[in-house]
């Protein structure tokens, strides 16, 4: 898959981790900027299509959020048909997390091969941290990049896509550059509809 | 806040090398069980539009789920609507949804990071097109927004200010017409996140110390809508009472010239 000018790649990135681990969390700090913070478990998978404009054109990921926990695990490792990259997140207050992300690689690799992996410990925000980055070997063995993230504070949260996005195109130097601000179209406000937003944030937020 | 050091960041730059036989997939009884794909959560505050973004379509090369249930809103999306519903509202009066007051300390932290490396705000670098080159930017500070949204949730609904991120926001002014705009995107991954112009009938409101509130083009909805220009509230949180003042006497000026 090369990067065209009209034609935006895509990609399916596969999403798994323990249940908890702030999966769902993450995708959407990215989709909308918002940070959730009630847990609802996923089930089986929920697919988000994540854009980020580069200095080598637009890139589409497609992640498929899989369940973490073993009850909503829908289809499980069905899910990986045709992955072109992954994330394995786990908790670093937590070790279970860590001590199964072995399992979530054997699983990755069994479907989809060689694909690129990036190993991510998220909530590095929390002060009590069980899993010391010294501690974090896995990666080394196979040969994954790892990185320290939090989708709270937004520590490192574009290092997994950006990693993900130089081998998927084989651009070394690819970087995020600014999405271009187009003028909004002035001519077409509806006044009425801006005093209408208005009356509801006087309404709603009063 | 603890800042995790930077050296304890292991990356490796190699090809993943990998072993492992290409295996079966493993297929239960129901192969479509589970499988939702929606768009968000919340909805915009004023909408001209009824569709939803139409590039929520996957990979069309080999996906085997292509075409099933690419529902609109969360809740029809969901095959296991019981747990759905474990998704509460917070009335828009909630402590916990009120925007706080500043960045988090590690994001500031980034950002002075960010700035010592990159000179700016990292927008500018390179020559790919920012959509502002007409303009100069005449303010620019770095604050967390905010944006009002409407949960739509079966039975229940609500207001709360969701999050929008944390990055630059300029003021900008054409350089010919003298037309002024707001222009922001998250930091890290330059997303747009506020594109609105600065309309002479706006009211941009003081709230506390360090927060400005206002109607803007809703980005978000305005992108998956061609030519209807949508509408929603954000609120923009500075870093200090004296950003709030300096803000809102740019903006002031922006709207005279």
């Amino acid at each position: 898959r090369r990067m065209a000018q009209q034609v935006v790649p895509e990609f399916k990135l596969i999403l798994v981790g323990d249940g908890g681990v702030g999966k769902t969390t993450y995708v959407k700090r990215h989709l909308t900027g918002e940070f959730e913070k009630k847990y609802v478990a996923t089930l089986g998978v929920e697919v988000h299509p994540l854009d980020f404009h580069t200095n080598h054109g637009k890139i589409k990921f497609n992640v498929w959020d899989t369940a973490g926990q073993e009850k909503y695990g829908g289809l499980r490792d069905g899910y990986y048909i045709q992955g072109d990259c992954a994330i394995i997140m786990f908790d670093v207050t937590s070790r279970i997390t860590y001590k199964h992300v072995p399992n979530w690689h054997r699983d990755l690799v069994r479907v989809c091969d060689v694909i690129p992996i990036v190993l991510v410990g998220n909530k590095v925000d929390i002060k009590e941290r069980k899993v010391k980055a010294k501690q974090v070997q896995f990666h080394r063995k196979k040969n994954l990049p790892y990185f320290d993230i939090s989708a709270k504070s937004n520590y490192h949260f574009e290092k997994p896509f950006l990693w993900l996005a130089r081998k998927l195109v084989s651009q070394d130097s690819l970087t995020f550059v600014a999405a271009p601000a187009l003028r909004p179209p002035t001519e077409t406000v509806d006044p009425e509809a801006q005093k209408q937003a208005e009356r509801e944030l006087a309404n709603a937020a009063a | 806040m603890k800042r995790p050091a930077s050296e304890l960041e292991r990356v490796s730059q190699t090809e993943p090398e990998l072993a492992g036989d290409a295996g079966d997939a493993g297929c239960e009884s129901n192969p479509f069980a589970g499988i939702s794909l929606f768009q968000s959560g919340a909805s915009s505050l004023v909408s001209s539009t009824t569709g939803f973004p139409s590039n929520g379509t996957m990979t069309e090369s080999g996906n085997p789920f292509m075409g099933l249930s690419l529902f609109s809103s969360p809740t029809s999306g969901k095959l296991f609507t019981a747990a759905v519903t474990t998704l509460q509202q917070k009335p828009p009066g909630d402590a916990g949804d009120q925007p706080k007051a500043d960045c988090e300390a590690a994001e500031v932290a980034e950002a002075a990071e960010d700035a010592a490396n990159e000179a700016d705000d990292g927008e500018s670098a390179g020559d790919e097109p920012t959509g502002e080159e007409d303009e100069e930017v005449i303010f620019r500070a770095d604050c967390k927004l905010w944006k009002l949204v409407k949960l739509e949730d079966g039975k229940a609904e609500g207001w709360r200010w969701q999050e929008r991120g944390c990055g630059i926001v300029h003021i900008n002014r054409h350089k010919t017409s003298g037309a002024g705009r707001l222009v922001m995107r998250m930091r890290g991954v330059l997303k747009l996140l506020l594109n609105t112009p600065i309309f002479p009938t706006t009211r941009y409101e003081k709230v506390g110390q360090k927060s400005v509130r206002f109607v803007g083009v809703d980005t978000e909805e305005s992108q998956s809508c061609h030519g209807e220009v949508a509408f929603c509230a954000f609120r923009l949180n500075l870093h200090s009472s004296d950003q709030q003042g300096k803000f809102l006497a740019v903006l002031r000026e922006a709207v005279k010239a």
